[in-house]
């Protein structure tokens, strides 16, 4: 059910970020819509269930863009390694924190995109194009990602319910 | 002296009497001393506080029904409306594509190979690249490097296939590249995206003449794109930077954010025999 999910998941928003966002007249530069998506399963899902989808969608999401083979795989990865290690330190539940996690990831793979990219003739003009393109999609993040982060910590939460289990001690016939 | 009986009695009778004389009088005189008047300025004022609510009531109960049956059929029409609306809008879009694939048609019949009209079904995830997928792919005929045209000029290069989709790379993207010429001087160049809605010319020799609202034109050198094709017009030209180029800026003629269809030609014309090198450049300004 969990890995139906997790495609399902993925998947619809893989679609919804090159089929419906560019059709969106306000929409110029969405950020990935996939970030997130990372973010939750790389926090609150075990690795050895999530990893394959992570390297699914990255390889997905490359064959969709006309980048270099590799470059959502790698941000993808990068990104899922970075939020397990942040998460054992940090309570990732908080939603100001994943809309700040989130921020940091578009960011994180902008600057990735700019360092494989970025070294056209012309430096200047393309580092201004980067930072109007990394500004807009932190203000849709700071939009929509408090939406995103509460989607977030609902599906956790309710997952979470569905797998607690009675404690052996308590249940009736059990000897203590 | 009289019994209570008696007085009774003839009281009874003065009263009968009383009441005869007065309607013997009355019969001949309506108005019996304004009497009447009087009681009716009285009750006036009741029975037309009576009547008016009474009539109120009814009003409001007429116009109760009266809006429960109008909210119904503005419902009703309502939704009549929203669905011709919907069927309106599909007409348009029908009547819209209708119009632009007879374009793409009549234009496909000047072009010289043989070409295919295909759909956008899906745009590049990243903002960082331009390329589009494209409904039609190697069951189609479509292979790797063939151009894609609009009736406005020049779209792109397939950069990939699957057996029913390609992925087409838009001329405004950072790896695009196609041989070029200005129109009206046949000044050549290179034009190559940038990722961004311009494109640039590059190596347009110092010495030769470009000029705001030039046209730029496909040069079929490249082996890609046939000869003629309108690529942009020239928007900007700077001088700085290079001593042997000018920094050309085009904006394309064709709008990459409405493009819906575009038409790939299947068997490109065989590109002319490329010009030999000129050695007319100089670093002397």
């Amino acid at each position: 059910m969990n890995y139906f999910l997790y495609i399902a998941s993925g998947l619809s928003l893989a679609i919804c970020q090159t089929t419906i966002v560019p059709r969106l007249p306000v929409v110029t530069h969405s950020f990935d819509l996939l970030l997130p998506w990372v973010i939750y399963i790389a926090a609150f899902r075990p690795v050895h269930e999530t990893l394959p989808f992570v390297l699914f969608m990255g390889v997905l999401m490359d064959s969709l863009s006309g980048g270099p083979f590799g470059l959502f795989l790698t941000s993808y990865l990068w990104l899922f390694m970075a939020v397990r290690l942040t998460a054992t330190v940090i309570r990732a539940e908080n939603p100001l924190l994943l809309v700040f996690i989130i921020i940091a990831a578009v960011v994180g793979q902008n600057a990735l995109f700019f360092a494989v990219l970025g070294t056209g003739d012309d430096d200047s003009n393309a580092l201004a194009a980067g930072v109007r393109v990394v500004s807009e999609q932190i203000g849709w993040v700071l939009l929509v990602g408090p939406l995103f982060a509460l989607a977030m910590r609902r599906t956790h939460r309710l997952s979470s319910r569905r797998h607690i289990r009675k404690p052996v001690d308590l249940q009736p016939g059990a000897e203590a | 002296m009289f019994s209570k009986k008696t007085v009774l009695i003839l009281a009874g009778i003065l009263l009968v009497t009383l009441n005869i004389l007065l309607l013997a009088i009355t019969i001949r005189r309506p108005a019996f001393y304004g009497l009447n008047r009087a009681m009716l300025a009285f009750a006036a004022p009741f029975q037309e506080l009576a009547s008016r609510s009474v009539t109120a009531a009814e009003a409001v109960w007429r116009d109760y029904f009266a809006l429960v049956t109008a909210a119904r059929e503005n419902q009703a029409l309502k939704r009549q409306l929203d669905q011709t609306l919907r069927q309106n809008t599909q007409y348009r879009e029908l009547e819209l594509e209708n119009a632009r694939l007879r374009e793409l048609l009549s234009f496909k019949r000047s072009l010289p190979g043989a070409a295919i009209a295909a759909e956008i079904i899906g745009k590049d995830p990243s903002a960082w690249f331009r390329t589009v997928i494209l409904d039609k792919g190697a069951a189609d005929g479509v292979q790797r490097g063939l151009p894609a045209v609009t009736t406005r000029g020049v779209v792109g290069q397939i950069v990939e296939v699957s057996p029913h989709q390609s992925k087409l790379m838009l001329m405004i993207d950072r790896n695009s590249a196609a041989d070029a010429l200005i129109q009206r001087t046949r000044a050549r160049g290179i034009v190559k995206g940038a990722s961004s809605e311009e494109c640039y010319l590059d190596y347009v020799l110092y010495e030769d003449e470009v000029r705001v609202g030039d046209e730029v034109v496909a040069s079929g050198f490249d082996g890609v794109y046939p000869k003629g094709l309108l690529i942009g017009t020239v928007t900007a030209v700077n001088f700085q930077g290079s001593d042997f180029f000018k920094e050309v800026k085009i904006t394309p003629a064709v709008d990459f954010d409405t493009l819906e269809d575009v038409l790939i030609i299947l068997k490109a014309a065989p590109p002319p025999p490329a010009p030999p090198p000129a050695p007319r450049y100089s670093n002397t300004r």
